[in-house]
């Protein structure tokens, strides 16, 4: 007998939870990460331009690590607002995801697509931050911290899937997003401290980082069809 | 099945009815219909449909069932275009014309409009239409519909009266309805057949016919209340008068006593069996 196997994609199964297609969702994805950094930055720039003059204010956002700081943070706040999705059965859409074709397969189709959209969507986000930061100077230590904002983030996709295993709906929200904080913030000091050289630490949480990603997403897929999917 | 649900095995093999699933809030309507639907597991039991299938994660038996949730059903920033693009890819029966239709039908718009609003933009009403068209637009053998009535209006719910006769005779005696009401006076005209739960069991089923002629509906003067309470299966009543439901075999003796016996609606029968659960489980 035929059980719990469809011939949906990753793309028709998101396209069931969400109603776009997974490259529109990441590209979707990296447009806003991107767009409320330039923002941002744009507009700390003009308001101390405005207050104290274009050297200030040069000085103040990237020299001093603020931009390079709000590229990391913006990541990952990002990577946490998609992770902690789990579309559960009690919100809106959890009872009609759980009828379709494929139940929990094409669920687990969905977090793979949403999983592997995250990670192209954070490396387009800062490869688009990097290739500006080479036109126009914004941060300090540009490339590395780059790698470093990137690489960390990666980590901390794999250490979101962990969390999400937490039964407890608010705990692994704050978690998740304190979590990728902290990550975030380690990848821009790391370069700060090793004055923009990239080293051992970037290896270790790389290595980490393609290591966990397969194995903590198994593990969060394996702990919600047990404790989640329908209970 | 889930802890909630207990006792009695559940035999529910009419093909080509309309059958309402009545009980107090609590009585666990809801969560039969999810463990029927695969949205909620079961942890004991066993289900099977349509003569021996018995894995709801088939997607063969997903389906030929048409199932929806009175609430929420659809994400809420979702429009009817979003929605017809999910179910086409969600069910292997899913017609849009169909869905464009019965959208036309309950006055909710055209789903393949430019601008469209967004559900959680809809009143409760037509949210519940909305998903009504969209498990409606699927050419489905069994319909399990939870609450479907509780947020229509009544000419709303005349229409999904209308709706469900006609559903059934599509494919001349091949389809089943089974949703849950608390809605049974508007609901009457569309349902064969009745199942009443109480506390996690089903206390009573049957055709609403066949119900009519097991029970009676008796009420009377104030003064005789004493005599016939014994007799009655549900009592409410007053110094000046009384009413409740006893079993058809006891009429002549209620008679005898001065009281009026009539038929009993369905709303009327719901209450008295559904009454009688409730103090059987004070008790």
């Amino acid at each position: 007998m035929e059980k719990n196997k469809t011939s949906l994609t990753m793309s028709q199964a998101v396209k069931i939870y969400n109603g776009s297609s997974l490259p529109f969702l990441t590209l979707q994805f990296t447009c806003i990460l991107t767009v409320m950094y330039v923002v941002t930055i744009a507009f700390f720039f003009l308001m101390t331009c405005a207050e104290r003059g274009f050297a200030a204010a040069r000085e103040e956002l990237f020299e001093s690590f603020m931009s390079n700081m709000y590229l990391a943070i913006c990541g990952g706040f990002g990577v946490a607002v998609v992770s902690v999705q789990t579309f559960e059965k009690k919100l809106p859409g959890g009872k009609f995801f759980r009828s379709v074709k494929g139940g929990f397969d094409t669920y687990k189709k969905v977090r793979t697509a949403l999983l592997l959209s995250v990670i192209i969507g954070i490396c387009l986000y800062i490869g688009i931050i990097g290739a500006l930061n080479a036109v126009v100077p914004i941060m300090n230590y540009g490339a590395a911290t780059c790698v470093s904002v990137a690489v960390f983030l990666l980590l901390g996709v794999g250490i979101v899937n962990l969390i999400s295993v937490i039964k407890n709906d608010l705990a692994r929200t704050v978690l998740s997003f304190m979590q990728m904080f902290v990550l975030s913030v380690v990848g821009v000091f790391i370069v700060h401290i090793t004055k923009g050289e990239l080293g051992i630490v970037h290896i270790i949480a790389a290595i980490l980082g393609i290591v966990l990603i397969p194995v903590s997403h198994k593990l969060m897929l394996a702990s919600y069809r047990k404790r989640r999917w329908n209970t | 099945m889930r802890s909630k649900l207990r006792g009695r095995k559940l035999l529910y093999h009419y093909c080509a009815f309309a059958t309402a699933l009545i009980g107090a809030n609590g009585a666990g309507k809801t969560t039969l219909i999810d463990i029927l639907c695969g949205v909620t597991g079961k942890t004991s039991g066993e289900a099977a449909y349509f003569g021996s299938l018995t894995d709801i994660d088939d997607d063969s038996l997903r389906n030929r069932i048409g199932y929806c949730s009175s609430a929420n059903f659809f994400p809420m920033d979702w429009t009817l275009k979003t929605i017809a693009n999910s179910m086409e890819l969600g069910f292997d029966n899913f017609d849009r014309a169909r869905f464009a239709e019965l959208c036309k039908r309950f006055k909710l718009g055209d789903p393949a409009a430019n601008k469209q609003k967004k559900l959680i933009k809809l009143s409760d009403g037509n949210k519940m239409r909305t998903y009504l068209a969209a498990v409606l637009a699927r050419d489905t053998e069994l319909l399990v519909l939870d609450e479907p009535a509780s947020s229509l209006d009544p000419l709303a719910r005349d229409l999904l009266c209308d709706i469900f006769r006609e559903y059934l005779s599509e494919r001349d005696g091949e389809r089943s309805v089974l949703f849950s009401t608390h809605n049974i006076a508007d609901m009457e005209f569309a349902t064969d057949h009745a199942i009443f739960m109480a506390h996690g069991q089903v206390i009573e089923q049957g055709f609403v016919e066949d119900l009519k002629q097991k029970y009676v509906l008796v009420h009377g003067d104030g003064m005789i209340a004493d005599k016939a309470k014994p007799l009655m299966l549900s009592f409410t009543g007053n110094r000046t008068s009384f009413e409740g439901i006893a079993l058809a075999e006891n009429t002549d003796m209620l008679r005898s006593y001065d009281t009026a016996v009539e038929v009993p609606t369905l709303q009327q029968l719901s209450v008295g069996i559904l009454r009688k659960a409730e103090e059987n489980g004070e008790k």
